[in-house]
């Protein structure tokens, strides 16, 4: 099969929001990398170096066709099940802010969660696609891959990081009905999760803590309350057209996470409405192109793995600008592309690299 | 893969493409509403978070007199507060001991209060100079200053029961500070301060700064000269006297206007807490007594305008008269014999107004009672007026009206009686008395002219000029004579009450006073003095008609008021220069001029003189020179320089050399007026513009 060129839409949005995303790490962070490091570049330089890093992983794994999946999707997410275990044990994970979600050290500290987003995807495009008609079937079709996401997501939630469980869950969820799963099926699936999900918010306190702040943010402005206030204000404050680039004020110690999950409030503070609206639409544009190669693949692997990293994108932006704009409960998530994060960044543009692979193929 | 299973991928995928799309959309619409629509609200809720407010008193409205001469202003002084959460824990007690050292506070008391969970705590408010510039050197964490207004009595103890005072937050509390507090306050401005998420000033933040908005400027009717010679008449009877107290008042007839109003014993304005509350009281507005025979002009005026009484009818005195059910003695034991209405006026004669006022009956009586003025305030712009009282018109027995015919069991206030006199005087008219002559606002374009209106009418002109001319005999042949000067036309009355001390009349304890206007022919000045309780002697002609006469001397001279032909002609000179000079230079000076020095206070130079350079006085005549040391006198001051400096700074800088910042902008100081270097007088406001440095 000859070889097209890759869509030059989706590469030229993933760079285009990598660069956005690298310039507003810089502001945001500049007053507590200054504080912190006494280098105001300090986190600019490390996110300048992972997007370089992210988008060779992107251009390499551009160029291998993504049929050979087929053989790593499975050792790759054997992989990442291994160091999801590993991170969780104190003498490996390094814990953070009362989280493990670490290994390795210092500048080479990566998140497993992050490339268990990825492999996951993989594995569940790969296994799907080798026999479609058995997901028709529930218990032999459905029910192995929930089972699968199902500990996946309970590892996830052990670290604990229940943002990025939510979206592992949700990607596999929306790439088990794109697969052809029987809505019937799929709804006892979200009728079985839904208890757990509930478990998982009311097990822990500050999660039940988080849910009451984002529905009543104002009850209680310096507790549980802060964070959320303290994006609005954000957004409040840039109005139309924003402060400026670099003039918000927000990110002086108000808002929390200013450069990494809330990064999205200060570009609206800086860049106003307009910015904001413009990243959402780019988003959207990223999965219009996206999906549209998974209409046209050549394979139902192809359509699969289109389907699922895109899914896999969108979900993570439509949770964090969700938190951000109070409308979903806090979970920490990162905005793909902007967020300052070297695991999410070069994970998330590795699969950019395989969708564009598949874009290379489609039917014209 | 089979085409259908393929078509149902494919519209899966559209499906999950719209879902997820629906929900960006669902995003979209939240982030407009978040940033459009409530955005003013979360924006103003967020700037309120981030700033703190240095609250900017504004500037007292200067009190002048009718020449335009300071009586009270405002200084801009230092006040100390602390931003607690600036303080670091680990330094509070450093810092409190240190403003306890320069500012003599308690140790406690002061970690105390810089420890408290507050944004804004005072430390001390109004503190020196020295100490200020002492604290600002030690640039204590967290420690700031602001300009307040203190009020300032240049003056001291002059006129202080008609201005009154202020308090610590420049509230009026007392005199026409208290009456026109409203205007004269003016409206507290801010420096709004960003700070960061750990209460830091923002680096690139600007300071937002809400001037405040003046308070109105004050002029009254009161003359500073005038009042100077009333407060030097009252403090010498007082001394002369051995008097409780003594109250005296200059009134303009013709329109009500206070020319001045003194009392014994007074207080220092500046110091207002240091003299005991009662004699913060206005003794003029506040007190009443019995006005004893300076109210028998009014009996006279109400019986003859009510046609009761004429010039010719004739009244014997033997010494007392029978009423129902008592009798009245007059003060002259052998009786005056027989009088006419104008003897009894000159003599005084008690009997001769118990007859009138029995003829008068009640009813009139009261009706001229309240005509008057009396029982009701006289709606003067000063504060704690009393009525007076009287006996219920309904209890009122012959003998009470017998009484009160003469100014016995009756009290008026020393204001109530003076305005009454005045319509006597004037030609019939009830005129407002008042101390407030204008206002102007801080910018001078609005002017409210606060004269009242040209009151009431409560006797005929015919009957005011007959009672004057009464009046005036009691003057130049009655018990008034030692009011008299030749050729001032002086007309009064003298009265000696007997004190109601505890409801009871006494006959040990009373009250002196004079009643006086002149020229007769054309009244000009009125003036009331009241010696409460003389020792050794009781009678108002010995007591209070020579203060009258002191004063109208001097007056007459300060007013140029033509005195009638034959009179010694006194050249008229004019009064120097003499701030700064030395004293002795000084009254040499005035003594080639004819003119005589009155030195007070001490020290080498000259601090304050009036009247004023340029006043035309006539030879002779008093000029009053303030001494003290050069330092303490309200003196020049150099005009720093503030360019390039940030609001808070050169509100500092400037306040530190006794200057006001008028700031204009925001950002660095880019202009000034008056230049640097230039010399001003303290307390003069320095204009800054304010503009972002440019980069």
């Amino acid at each position: 099969m000859r070889k097209g060129p890759a869509d030059f839409g989706i590469f030229l949005l993933t760079v285009a929001l990598v660069g956005l995303g690298v310039v507003m790490v810089f502001s945001a962070s500049s007053p507590k990398a200054f504080e912190m490091y006494g280098d105001a570049y300090y986190f600019l330089k490390r996110q300048l170096v992972w997007a370089l890093l992210g988008g060779a992983a992107m251009l390499v794994v551009m160029r291998i066709d993504y049929w050979h999946w087929r053989r790593w999707a499975g050792p790759v997410f054997a992989l990442a099940v291994l160091l999801l275990v590993l991170v969780l044990l104190p003498a490996v994970g390094r814990q953070v802010h009362g989280a493990r979600r670490w290994v390795g050290y210092g500048n080479l500290a990566f998140q497993p969660s992050e490339f268990a987003k990825l492999a996951v995807m993989l594995y569940a495009a790969v296994g799907l696609a080798r026999r479609p008609e058995r997901v028709r079937r529930f218990v032999p079709g459905v029910l192995p891959w929930v089972g699968l996401t199902g500990v996946l997501f309970l590892l996830v939630l052990g670290q604990p990081d229940l943002g990025t469980a939510v979206a592992i869950g949700g990607s596999v969820f929306l790439l088990l009905f794109v697969a052809g799963a029987r809505l019937g099926h799929l709804a006892g699936v979200v009728a079985a999760a839904l208890p757990v999900l509930a478990w998982a918010v009311v097990s822990a306190e500050y999660r039940w803590r988080r849910l009451i702040a984002h529905l009543r943010p104002f009850d209680d402005p310096l507790g549980s309350g802060f964070h959320i206030i303290q994006s609005l204000y954000a957004l409040g404050s840039g109005g139309i057209f924003g402060v400026g680039p670099g003039r918000s004020l927000q990110k002086h110690y108000y808002l929390p996470e200013q450069h990494t999950d809330f990064i999205f409030a200060i570009l609206c503070e800086e860049l106003g409405l307009i910015g904001g609206l413009a990243v959402i639409m780019a988003f959207c544009l990223f999965a219009w192109r996206g999906y549209r190669v998974a209409m046209t693949a050549p394979d139902t692997l192809g359509c699969l793995l289109a389907a699922g990293i895109t899914s896999m994108v969108m979900l993570q932006a439509a949770i964090n600008i969700g938190v951000v704009t109070a409308t979903l409960p806090i979970t920490g998530i990162p905005l793909p592309f902007i967020s300052f994060g070297g695991s999410s960044l070069v994970f998330t543009m590795m699969g950019v690299g395989v969708l564009l692979n598949v874009s290379r193929h489609v039917r014209r | 893969m089979s085409s259908a299973a393929r078509l149902i991928t494919r519209q899966r995928v559209l499906h999950v493409f719209v879902l997820l799309a629906l929900f960006q959309a669902v995003l979209m619409g939240r982030l407009t509403w978040l940033q459009l629509v409530r955005g003013a609200e979360l924006r103003e809720r967020a700037f309120y978070v981030r700033t703190r407010e240095v609250p900017v008193e504004a500037r007292r409205g200067t009190i002048y007199d009718r020449m335009g001469r300071e009586l009270a202003i405002s200084v801009n002084v230092d006040s100390v507060f602390a931003v607690p959460i600036e303080v670091p824990p680990a330094r509070a007690p450093e810092v409190a001991s240190r403003l306890a050292e320069v500012l003599e506070l308690d140790y406690e008391w002061t970690l105390a209060r810089l420890t408290r969970r507050e944004a804004f705590v005072w430390i001390k408010r109004k503190v020196t100079s020295a100490q200020a510039r002492a604290l600002r050197e030690s640039r204590l964490p967290g420690i700031g200053f602001t300009q307040e207004a203190q009020r300032f009595y240049p003056k001291a103890n002059l006129a202080s029961h008609v201005l009154g005072f202020a308090g610590i937050d420049s509230q009026g509390l007392a005199g026409v500070e208290y009456s026109y507090d409203r205007y004269l306050k003016g409206q507290a401005g801010k420096i709004v301060i960003e700070y960061d998420g750990r209460g830091r000033e923002l680096p690139q933040a600007m300071h937002r700064y809400y001037p405040p908005t003046e308070g109105y400027d004050l002029v009254l009717t009161l003359d500073e000269y005038v009042q100077h010679v009333v407060e030097r008449e009252a403090e010498l009877a007082m001394e002369r006297w051995q008097a409780l107290r003594v109250t005296i008042i200059v009134m303009d007839p013709r329109n009500g206007e206070i020319l001045a109003m003194a009392s014994r014993p007074d207080f220092d304005p500046n110091r207002y807490a240091a003299f005991p509350q009662e004699d913060w009281r206005n003794p003029a507005v506040s007190d009443a007594h019995p006005p004893g025979s300076t109210f028998k002009p009014l009996t006279a005026a109400a019986a003859l305008e009510e046609g009761v009484v004429d010039w010719t009818d004739r009244f014997f005195c033997g010494g007392s008269v029978a009423v129902p059910g008592d009798r009245i003695a007059c003060w002259r034991q052998q009786g005056h014999g027989s009088l006419d209405l104008s003897g009894a006026i000159e003599q005084s004669c008690n009997v001769a107004f118990v007859q009138i006022g029995l003829r008068l009956g009640a009813d009139a009586f009261f009706r001229y009672y309240q005509g008057f003025g009396f029982g009701s305030p006289t709606g003067v712009d000063l504060p704690g007026e009393a009525r007076g009282l009287v006996v219920a018109r309904e209890q009122l027995r012959p003998i009470d009206l017998a009484v009160m015919a003469f100014g016995q069991t009756l009290t008026v206030t020393p204001l109530q009686l003076l305005t009454a006199l005045c319509a006597v005087a004037n030609g019939g008219r009830l005129v407002k008395p008042h101390v407030g002559m204008e206002l102007r606002s801080p910018d001078g374009q609005e002017v409210i002219s606060l004269g009242p209106g040209p009151g009431r009418q409560v006797i005929s002109a015919a009957t005011s000029h007959e009672v004057v001319r009464a009046l005036r005999a009691a003057v130049t042949r009655g018990t008034g004579r030692p009011a008299d000067i030749e050729g001032y036309e002086l007309a009064g009355k003298t009265g000696t009450a007997q004190k109601v001390t505890g409801g009871r009349v006494s006959s040990d304890r009373h009250i002196a006073a004079f009643a006086g206007f002149g020229p007769a022919s054309d009244p000009r000045l009125a003036c009331l003095v009241v010696v409460d309780e003389p020792q050794g002697s009781a009678f108002g002609s010995q007591v209070a008609a020579p203060v009258f006469r002191a004063i109208m001397e001097d007056l007459y001279r300060y007013l140029e008021i033509p005195v009638a032909p034959g009179e010694s002609s006194t050249r008229s000179v004019t009064v120097p220069q003499l701030i700064g000079t030395e004293a002795s230079e000084a009254a040499r000076q005035l003594a080639a001029r004819g003119l005589v020095a009155v030195l007070q206070g001490e020290g080498a130079r000259v601090t304050d003189q009036v009247p004023p350079a340029g006043t035309q006085l006539a030879s002779g005549t008093e000029v009053l020179l303030r001494l003290g040391a050069a330092a303490e006198s309200p003196g020049l001051v150099e005009v720093p320089r503030v360019l390039g400096r940030t609001i808070v700074d050169a509100a500092r800088v400037l306040t530190e050399a006794g200057l006001r910042l008028e700031a204009a902008g925001s950002g660095v100081a880019m202009e000034q007026y008056p230049e640097p270097g230039v010399f001003v007088l303290t307390g003069t406001a320095v204009k800054v513009e304010f503009r972002p440095p440019s980069r």
